[in-house]
C-alpha cells in the first residue's frame, strides 16, 4: 500500500497526504498520469485532516469568497464519494436556533440569505423542535433547519482514498520529508531525505506546512493569522442526547471563523467546538483549561440539560488561516508549481472541489489528461464486528478463524480486524485504530492499545518493544526488565 | 451456531466472577463462567505474572486471602463450568450473544447473569487533565501490561494515584528505581492517601500534559503552588470506570449502588458497581452476594 522509498520520477509530486492531496491524488489516479505523493508522517491523514469535526458544511457565511464556492460544490460531492470509497458520512442536518427575540429577528435575515443563495431549508416553529430535540433549551423560539448539512470520519475518509488512489497506481511515500525544491527548465526537483525526484509538476497540499514548502520553491509564503480551535467529545446519554448539528445564530461574522456547533459525530457521539484562540505558532497545539470551559459555555445556552461528567475526548488543530481568510489555489505558470494554501475550514467538504479545480489548472496550462481504462473507483470497507449482526459475524468467522478473537470488549475489536488494518498499511497503533474508526477515541490509552501493539509486532515481525504508537520517538518501551 | 443453557452465567472472571462462582459451586448450583483471557483471575494475573512476580509486592493490594482465591482459581478452572476466550458482546432478553475463539457465534441462554466485568482506570481525558495531547500517557493496566511483557516503558517515570493496581504498580516501579533503571516520582490527589510517602511524593493534582507528540513534562497544582516536572512518562491511576459496554449495548440501565439492573435476572457485582480499595474485597462482596441468588 505505502512506500518507503522515493521514486526517481513522476509526472506529478503532490506533497501532503492529507484530505485535500489525497483527493487530488485519486482525482488524478482516473488519468494516465504518474503521479506521487509525499508524506512526512507515518500514516495519512495524521495533519490537519484529523484535527477538525468532520463536519461536511452546506454552506459558509463568508461569500464572494472562492472557499464558498468550493464548499458548495465539494459538499454536493460526498453522497457518491462515500458510496463509491465505502466510508462514514450522513447528512445529520443543521439546526440554527434563535433563542431570544434578536436571534429571531437575526434568523429571518438569515433565512433570506439561504434563499438567495439557494440554500434549501425548512422552518421549525417552537412545538416542532421540542420533538426533534427533546433536550433543547426552553427559550428556544424558532430555528432553521438545513438538510445537507453531513458529518464524516476525515481520517477514515483519507484512508479510503489513499487506499483507492494506490489501487489506481498512485504511489504514496510516507516518513519522508521535504526540504527543497529546485527548478530546472520544463521541470522541478524535489530534494527530501529519501533522495531526489523530478517531476513535471509538484502540488503543495502541506496543511500547517504550506507556508515553509512555499519558501523551499522559491515563493513568497502568504500572510498567516493562526488561531486553535477545540473540540470535545461527549459520551451520549438518555436525555441529553440529540442527532444533528445545532449551533446558535451567528450575530457577528468573524473572517476567520463560522463560531463552531454543538454537532455529533459519524459514529453519534456528541462534539462540540470549535472555539478560535489566537496562538503565535504552528506546532503547539496546547489545550488550555479556558478553552474548554468557553466551549463548554457557549454551547451549553442551547440545551436545558447539560451533563459534563460524560466527557470522554478533546483535541485541538491548529487552523492556518491566511490574513484575507480565503483558500489560494494556484499556479506558477513558469515553473508548474501549483500552491494550495490556507486551508482551513470548509477545507473537509471543499477537498473533493479542491483536487477537480487542480485538474482544471493543469488542463489550461496544457497538460494532457487521457482516461485511465482501468480505473476503478470502489473501495471496500474494513469488516468490523461492531458493525455485524450475529449472524454477519459466524460467517466472517467461518471465512477468518481471527474474527472469532475479540482484542477489546468496548467497541469491540476483533483480531481479524486489527490484521486487515495491517495488511492495508498501519504500521503504528494509530494507522490501526484510525483504518477502524477509533481516531478521535480514548482508547489510545487504554489496554486494547498494547493488546493491538502485540498483534503489530507479531504480523511484522518487530520487537514489542520498537512498535511505536505514531511513529519515530513514540515507542512502546525503553528498555526491557 | 452453538447455543448453550445455563442456570447461572458469570460474565467476567476476575476476583468478582470467582467469588460468585465460589458460593455457586459450594452450593452445587448449575453455572458457566466465560472470560476473555486463556486463564482465570483477571488482574490478579499481574500479580502472578512470572515477570512481575518478583518486583511486585502484592501486600500493598491483597489484604486478604490469596490463597483462597488461588483455590478457587485451580477449582473453577479444573470444573466443566468455564469458558476461556469467550466474550460476552450482548444480553438479550435472557440470551447472551457471545464470541468464543475455538467455538465462534455462541447464544448462552441463563436464569440468571452476573456481569463481573469490572473497571478500567479513567483516562486522562476523562480526569480533564489538558495541554498537549501526547504519547507517553498510559493507564495502569497499560504500563502493567506492558511490564508484564518485560517492557519498561519510560525512563522518567510519574505515576498519579493510588488505586489498588496503581499501588501494585509504584511496588514494581519501586524495585527499578533501587536498580537505577528508572527514575519515579509519585502525585496523589487525595491528602487522605497514606500510601506513598517520601520525597518524591507530591500532594496535588495533575493539570497539563506537555510536549510535542511526546510528553516531556506535567504541570502539578498543589498546595504550593504550580509545578512544572519533567517526565517522559505519566502513568493514571486516579479513577475508576465501569466496564460496563455490554449493559450500554443491551441497554440495559443500572445503579452503581445496586447489584440489580433494570432487565429481571441480570445482575451486576464487583468493581463494576462500586470502587474498592483492595483487589480481594470484590472477591469477598460477591461472594456474600451469590449467596443471596
Amino acid at each position: 500500500m505505502f512506500l518507503y522509498e522515493l521514486p526517481k520520477e513522476a509526472d506529478i509530486v503532490i506533497i501532503g497526504a492529507g484530505v485535500v492531496g489525497l483527493s487530488l491524488a485519486r482525482e488524478l489516479s482516473k488519468y494516465d498520469v504518474n503521479v506521487v505523493v509525499i508524506e512526512k508522517e507515518s500514516d495519512v491523514g495524521l495533519g490537519l485532516t484529523s484535527k477538525n469535526m468532520g463536519v461536511v458544511h452546506p454552506f459558509i457565511p463568508q461569500t464572494k469568497t472562492r472557499k464558498f464556492e468550493l464548499c458548495i460544490k465539494g459538499n454536493k460531492l460526498f453522497d457518491e464519494l462515500s458510496r463509491e470509497l465505502s466510508f462514514p458520512f450522513k447528512r445529520v442536518g443543521l439546526y440554527i436556533v434563535a433563542l431570544n427575540l434578536v436571534e429571531s429577528l437575526f434568523l429571518r435575515f438569515i433565512k433570506l440569505w439561504l434563499k438567495i443563495r439557494k440554500i434549501n431549508f425548512m422552518k421549525v416553529v417552537k412545538r416542532e423542535l421540542k420533538n426533534l430535540i427533546p433536550n433543547i433549551n426552553e427559550n428556544a423560539r424558532y430555528a432553521l433547519y438545513v438538510p445537507t448539512a453531513g458529518v464524516t470520519d476525515p481520517i477514515e475518509f483519507s484512508i479510503a482514498l489513499a487506499e483507492n488512489a494506490s489501487k489506481n497506481g498512485v504511489k504514496i511515500v510516507l516518513e519522508c520529508n521535504v526540504s527543497k525544491i529546485v527548478r530546472g527548465d520544463d521541470y522541478l526537483k524535489v530534494i527530501t531525505d529519501k533522495g531526489v525526484i523530478t517531476s513535471k509538476f509538484v502540488v503543495n497540499a502541506g496543511g500547517l506546512d504550506s507556508r515553509e514548502i512555499m519558501k523551499m520553491a522559491g515563493e513568497k509564503p502568504y500572510e498567516i493569522n493562526p488561531g486553535l480551535g477545540v473540540m470535545i467529545i461527549f459520551e451520549p446519554k438518555g436525555e441529553t442526547n440529540y442527532h444533528n448539528l445545532v449551533a446558535e445564530v451567528p450575530l457577528r461574522i468573524d473572517q476567520r471563523t463560522k463560531g463552531g456547533a454543538a454537532g455529533v459525530t459519524v459514529y453519534e457521539k456528541l462534539i462540540w467546538g470549535p472555539n478560535f484562540r489566537d496562538i503565535g505558532n504552528l506546532v503547539d497545539e496546547k489545550i488550555a483549561f479556558d478553552d474548554i470551559e468557553f466551549i463548554l459555555n457557549k454551547f451549553s445556552r442551547l440545551f436545558s440539560k447539560v451533563s459534563l461528567d460524560d466527557v470522554i475526548y478533546f483535541y485541538a488543530g491548529v487552523r492556518p488561516a491566511s490574513r484575507e481568510g480565503d483558500f489560494i489555489i494556484e499556479m506558477n505558470e513558469k515553473t508548474g508549481f501549483i500552491n494550495i494554501a490556507g486551508i482551513q475550514s470548509p477545507g473537509l467538504t471543499a477537498a473533493p472541489a479542491i483536487a477537480k479545480e487542480v485538474i482544471e489548472l493543469l488542463s489550461k496550462k496544457g497538460f494532457k489528461l487521457r482516461e485511465k481504462k482501468s480505473f476503478d473507483p470502489h473501495r471496500k470497507p474494513i469488516p468490523k464486528v461492531r458493525d455485524m449482526s450475529i449472524n454477519d459475524l459466524e460467517k466472517e468467522i467461518e471465512k477468518n478463524k481471527a474474527y472469532g478473537t475479540i482484542l477489546c470488549s468496548e467497541i469491540p475489536i476483533s483480531e481479524g480486524e486489527v490484521i486487515e488494518a495491517i495488511r492495508r498499511g498501519a504500521r503504528t497503533v494509530k494507522a490501526v485504530f484510525n483504518r477502524l474508526g477509533l481516531g478521535w477515541h480514548p482508547i489510545i490509552q487504554c489496554e486494547c492499545a498494547v493488546k493491538v501493539a502485540e498483534v503489530l509486532s507479531r504480523e511484522l515481525g518487530v520487537e514489542l518493544k520498537d512498535v511505536t504508537f505514531e511513529g519515530k520517538g513514540t515507542e512502546l518501551g525503553r528498555g526491557v526488565l | 451456531m452453538r447455543r448453550l443453557h445455563t442456570n447461572y452465567l458469570i460474565i467476567g472472571g476476575g476476583p468478582a466472577g470467582l467469588g460468585v462462582a465460589k458460593s455457586l459451586l459450594n452450593r452445587g448450583e448449575d453455572f458457566l463462567l466465560i472470560d476473555g483471557n486463556s486463564n482465570l483471575g483477571g488482574s490478579i494475573n499481574f500479580i502472578l505474572n512470572e515477570k512481575l512476580v518478583k518486583y511486585g509486592d502484592y501486600q500493598s493490594v491483597l489484604r486478604g486471602n490469596l490463597e483462597e482465591i488461588l483455590t478457587t482459581i485451580d477449582e473453577i478452572e479444573k470444573s466443566k463450568n468455564v469458558m476461556f476466550e469467550t466474550w460476552g458482546i450482548e444480553i438479550q432478553g435472557d440470551k447472551v450473544i457471545a464470541v468464543s475463539k475455538k467455538e465462534g457465534a455462541l447464544e448462552i441462554k441463563f436464569d440468571k447473569t452476573i456481569v463481573t466485568t469490572g473497571s478500567r482506570d479513567a483516562t486522562k481525558w476523562e480526569i480533564l487533565t489538558v495541554g498537549n495531547n501526547v504519547y507517553g500517557v498510559l493507564t495502569t493496566k497499560m504500563a502493567l501490561r506492558l511490564l508484564s511483557r518485560g517492557i519498561i516503558f519510560g525512563k522518567e517515570i510519574v505515576v498519579y494515584g493510588s488505586r489498588p493496581l496503581t499501588r501494585f504498580l509504584v511496588t514494581i516501579l519501586k524495585r527499578l528505581e533501587r536498580e537505577n533503571k528508572i527514575n519515579l516520582r509519585m502525585v496523589i490527589d487525595n491528602p487522605e492517601n497514606r500510601f506513598y510517602s517520601g520525597d518524591n511524593v507530591v500532594i496535588g493534582k495533575v493539570i497539563e500534559t506537555l510536549g510535542i507528540k511526546k510528553l516531556n513534562s506535567i504541570r502539578i497544582q498543589s498546595e504550593e503552588g504550580e509545578l512544572l516536572v519533567d517526565c517522559d512518562s505519566l502513568v493514571i491511576g486516579v479513577k475508576g470506570k465501569p466496564n460496563d459496554y455490554i449493559l450500554k449495548r443491551s441497554k440495559i440501565m443500572y445503579d452503581r449502588s445496586e447489584n440489580s439492573t433494570s432487565h429481571n435476572g441480570v445482575y451486576i457485582c464487583g468493581e463494576i458497581a462500586e470502587d474498592y480499595s483492595y483487589l480481594d474485597e470484590p472477591f469477598v462482596f460477591c461472594k456474600k452476594f451469590a449467596e443471596r441468588l
